[in-house]
């Protein structure tokens, strides 16, 4: 049977649970079910044979936890379970497929837990190849949690073998994947990622299913496959049990075949008797034609954008061009102030952002692919990757958890040769600029033309117009006066055959002044015409105001409601800087306060500003000395003292740090070196995964001048040696919160004895105490992180 | 959901003191986006208990060495086994903010502990109401890690939960929860009404309780 061919023609079925027949055949709880392909092959190919004779058309080989972390014999295991399969089809003379069945390996990737995404792959690689090489007829991933592992998985699959990829997810009853992704957007990155049927099974019953089929049908292109539990968990006896008989199983299984699901089984609780049932009363129904759905869809992991109705905002600001702040945090590895811009413009109401990191002196496919990692980690957003470098965009695009932007391909025949595969390859909605060899045609309807073999050769890659979005281009009004009406007239006539334009809005003005006056003109004039999205600096209110007053005025504002909330309280004219209390944390203060005052109270800003007042009387060392270590000494005082508190502590701390900021732009204009300052590495120790405690520690310390150089968590012992060898480090702090772990604080203590005798090391964490700390041979434990600075004074100071 | 932001505060160090208005407001303001970014779930399961001849008791064929929670399951002849999580949303969170705002970093990471305790309540009071209902009484929650009941039983305890599909906690390498906000727990189950207070057996008032557990 050829599984492809055969559907749409007829309801195809897959077979029903497995553990709970093994279990009632006497595989013990605990003991791991993919060991009885060896030790009771006979059982497995009897509960494969009944699901044949049942009606299935696919079973599912026992080999759903074999993976490399449970087992050694990973190959012998797969074979020897597609082998019990394949003999059980066999001796049924039926025409049966036989599913190499995958699931989760068991670990959770980064960064919610510990595994790289490319050895995710490889673990899920090595499963494939063993599959492949026993003879399995398709791939069938199910049960899965989460869509980033989800994506590993596909990719193993696609780059090991050419068969058939069935993806199916767990939704709970709040309709989400454990991750957060919902139906739209599992079928928009896994559809994305070119699998042959998406579906959904375990975790519910049919009856809970029935409104997430008709979600996952409302938005897949290819074929669904449902697969339900005989009705929800319920635990007696310290057994799982499920409630849902055959025939009521089977009755619900109608409704969703008539719904449009093509491929119907059984996950947990379900047996030969449901699958029989339900064979039985569905096959006799037609399966409904799939419809090609035109949504242009882009997603994070938990978050999905659809471009085509109400416009959209795309971020610029994470983008070097033009910011010597940017290019300078791009240059030192600063993420954080990455972050920060990210942060931002998701709270000033960007929909998407863009990510560029392009800088001719940094490796940009390394600092591409750490940028989106870090972004995707914190941020809900879906992210735009923008880069011209076809490797960093492969490196970035791999490892996006979601189906991202790609910005961009455009009409040369090279760059399509590019970055088509790559669109095809790992999914997303790819950004197409009306330029090509010729260079940029000064009327719409050479843009048109452009767009047009953008959309067909693109489809010889057999990616669809919907995902294609026009870039129009905007030029600049200085240099014609036609610019705006050439770029309005193609947007509008793209807008008219349905398809999905952006425009980066702001080159309009270029070389004129008050530009944002230009820009949101402009940009609302764009929109009038049928803009899908606009890539904008979402932190201005010039732009702010034409985004919202449009989507009122355009019919996008149900009842007004956004407009209401943003303006009916704010003044009419909102502030040009971020409304953003949560990163610039701190009220206004009144200018009377001093340095001292803003960083005892706390207060960033003000911080910043008194930094600077200072600096007009006092060189850089006497405000240093004269003003922010005292404060600091005194706000640490009292949180010795037990009359300052964390929270107070490390607002204090932030305060410092803006006004050690100013005196860092200060000193950088004048063009004076700033004080070589003593390297501390700081890491949390291996198989620790909590770091908020060490980042305080980090935080306070950088605010006493020390050059702190932090490892991030998990860190192995090895990399600290390296680390502190490279840098001559003369302390490290080590912080460990569990246990478990302090056995590997132990190790990374001994191996720098051994190879680093110079260097002091302080520990930390929740779980030590002083005699813990004695008893793993540290130099000093700080029982909270002011302690930590205090020893690095003792230590490395010989100023102070 | 409910924060009890009193516990908040206490763990952020101010004991029994009033925060100052900036924390208060961020505490406001970090248990509003927990609360928004969390995705409860919980696993419970049931097992007979036994006792082996060293007095150490035993579940679902996990031998749980503890002498105290020997003393505080002293004549239950079942237990409950339960594992809860507020989900992976606040680790991104307190991720976040740990990177480019450590205040708030803190803060949230309080708040976020004090909401899977309330979280960890409201589970076992739907418990301890169905076991009343059976004329049984619930002793109070015990977790791994907590006094002499060694870590080293996570493993085995998440596995009979069946913790990661049905609540999505795994154990990193280090034997850490993930997510981080993660909570497991063991209650009695007894025929004799011996209960303690549900927040904590140190929060009860009755000292002389063979079960106390300080």
């Amino acid at each position: 049977m050829d599984l492809l061919n055969t559907l749409g023609k007829r309801i195809v079925y897959l077979d029903g649970g497995l553990g709970s027949l093994l279990q009632a055949r006497g595989l013990k709880t605990g003991e791991l079910p993919e060991m009885w392909n060896l030790t009771h092959p006979e059982v497995l190919k009897q509960i494969h044979r009944e699901y044949i004779e049942a009606g299935a058309d696919i079973i599912s080989a026992n080999t759903f936890g074999i993976n490399e972390f449970k087992f050694d014999n990973v190959e012998e295991l797969i074979t020897a379970g597609i082998n019990n399969a394949k003999e059980a089809v066999a001796e049924s003379g039926r025409d049966v497929l036989v599913a190499l069945d995958i699931g989760s390996c068991g670990k959770l990737l980064k960064p919610m837990g510990t595994l790289p995404f490319e050895d995710a792959v490889n673990v899920f690689a090595r499963v494939i190849k063993a599959g492949v090489a026993a003879g399995a007829d398709m791939v069938l991933i199910e049960t899965q949690n989460d869509i980033y592992e989800t994506k590993a998985m596909v990719l193993a699959a696609k780059e090991n073998s050419n068969l058939p990829i069935v993806a199916s997810v767990v939704f709970g009853e709040n309709g989400k994947m454990l991750t957060g992704a919902t139906p739209d957007i599992a079928v928009a990155v896994l559809e994305g990622l070119g699998v042959d049927v998406i579906g959904m099974n375990c975790g519910l019953g049919p009856k809970q299913m029935k409104g997430l089929a008709d979600e996952l049908l409302r938005y897949a292109s290819i074929p669904v496959i449902i697969t339900p539990n005989a009705g929800l968990p319920r635990v007696e006896n310290g057994a799982t049990v499920y409630d849902v008989g055959p025939e009521e199983f089977a009755d619900d299984m109608v409704d969703i075949a008539q719904k449009g699901a093509w491929i119907l089984g059984g996950c947990c609780g379900t047996t030969p008797e449901h699958i029989k049932a339900m064979v039985e009363k569905t096959k006799n129904i037609q399966p409904v034609p799939i419809s090609e759905k035109e949504d242009t869809i882009v997603t994070s992991y938990c978050q999905s954008v659809s471009l085509g109705n109400a416009p959209r905002i795309i971020g610029e600001r994470i983008n070097p061009t033009g910011k010597s702040k940017f290019k300078q945090a791009l240059r030192d590895g600063n993420m954080e102030y990455i972050l920060e811009e990210g942060v931002k413009q998701a709270d000033s109401g960007a929909h998407i952002l863009d990510v560029n990191v392009g800088l001719p002196e940094i490796d940009e496919v390394s600092v591409m692919e750490k940028t989106v990692y870090e972004l995707q980690s914190v941020l809900p957003l879906p992210l735009q990757i923008d880069t011209t470098d076809p490797v960093a965009m492969e490196h970035a695009l791999r490892i996006y958890n979601g189906k991202p932007m790609i910005n961009s391909v455009n009409g040369k025949e090279e760059v399509m040769r590019q970055i088509f595969p790559l669109v095809k390859k790992y999914g997303g909605v790819v950004v197409g600029l009306a330029l090509d060899e010729e260079g940029i045609p000064d009327t719409a309807e050479g843009r048109l033309a452009i767009a047009d073999k953008i959309y067909s050769r693109a489809a010889e890659y057999g990616i669809k117009p919907k995902d294609i979005v026009i870039d129009a281009l905007t030029m600049t009004m200085s240099t014609n006066n036609e610019s705006a009406n050439i770029t309005l007239k193609a947007v509008k006539s793209l807008k008219e055959q349905n398809k999905k334009t952006v425009l980066g809005v702001s080159n309009i003005s270029f070389g004129l002044p008050q530009r944002e006056l230009i820009n949101a003109a402009f940009f609302t004039m764009a929109m009038q015409a049928g803009l899908s999205a606009g890539i904008i600096n979402p932190n201005s209110a010039a732009m702010r105001q034409a985004y919202d007053t449009y989507c009122v005025l355009g019919g996008f504002d149900s009842q007004c409601m956004n407009y209401v909330e943003r303006y009916a309280v704010a003044s009419p004219v909102p502030s040009a800087a971020p409304v953003n209390t949560a990163v610039t944390s701190g009220k206004t203060a009144p200018a009377e306060l001093t340095l001292t005052d803003c960083i005892i109270k706390g207060l960033k800003e003000p911080a910043y500003k008194a930094t600077l007042k200072c600096l007009e009387t006092m060189d850089a060392m006497e405000v240093i000395n004269g003003e922010l270590v005292p404060a600091l000494d005194k706000v640490g005082k009292g949180f010795e003292k037990g009359t300052v508190f964390l929270p107070q502590l490390l607002m204090s701390a932030e305060a410092a740090k803006a006004g050690f900021e100013a005196i860092k732009e200060h000193v950088a204009k004048q063009g004076t070196v700033q004080e070589k300052k003593a390297v501390i590495v700081i890491a949390t120790v291996k198989g620790d995964i909590h770091d908020i405690g060490k980042n305080i520690v980090k935080v306070l310390l950088e605010n006493y001048g020390y050059d702190v150089i932090d490892l991030g968590k998990d860190v192995p012992p090895e990399t600290v040696v390296d680390k502190v060898k490279e840098t001559g480090a003369l302390l490290v702090g080590l912080s460990a919160l569990m246990t478990t772990t302090v056995v590997n604080m132990e190790a990374t203590i001994k191996l720098l004895r051994r190879e680093c005798p110079q260097c002091k090391i302080m520990v930390g964490g929740a779980v030590l105490t002083q005699e813990y700390a004695d008893m793993i041979g540290a130099d000093f434990y700080g029982k909270d992180a002011m302690q930590s600075v205090y020893y690095a004074e003792e230590l490395l100071n010989t100023n102070r | 959901m409910t924060i009890n932001k009193r516990e908040a505060i206490r763990y952020l160090g101010f004991g029994k003191q009033q925060p100052d208005e900036v924390t208060i407001a961020l505490i406001d303001q970090c248990a509003e986006e927990i609360s928004q970014t969390a995705e409860c779930r919980h696993t419970v399961r049931r097992f007979p208990l036994t006792f082996s001849e060293d007095g150490m008791p035993k579940a679902a064929g996990i031998e749980l060495q503890s002498r105290s929670l020997a003393r505080n399951l002293l004549g239950c002849e079942e237990v409950i086994f339960m594992a809860a999580t507020l989900g992976p949303g606040p680790d991104r969170l307190m991720n976040l903010y740990s990177k480019i705002q450590i205040s708030k970093a803190a803060v949230l990471q309080a708040t976020a502990a004090a909401a899977i305790e309330d979280y960890c309540n409201s589970i076992q009071r739907d418990i301890e109401k169905k076991i009343n209902a059976e004329g049984l009484y619930l002793r109070p929650r015990y977790s791994p890690g907590y006094g002499d009941l060694s870590l080293a039983v996570q493993p085995e305890f998440l596995n009979v939960l069946d913790a990661a599909k049905q609540a999505g906690i795994v154990l990193s390498e280090g034997g850490v929860m993930i997510p981080e906000k993660s909570v497991t727990a063991i209650m009695g189950i007894s025929r004799i009404n011996s209960k303690c207070h549900i927040e904590g057996c140190e929060s009860c008032n009755n000292t002389d309780c063979a079960f106390r557990r300080n």
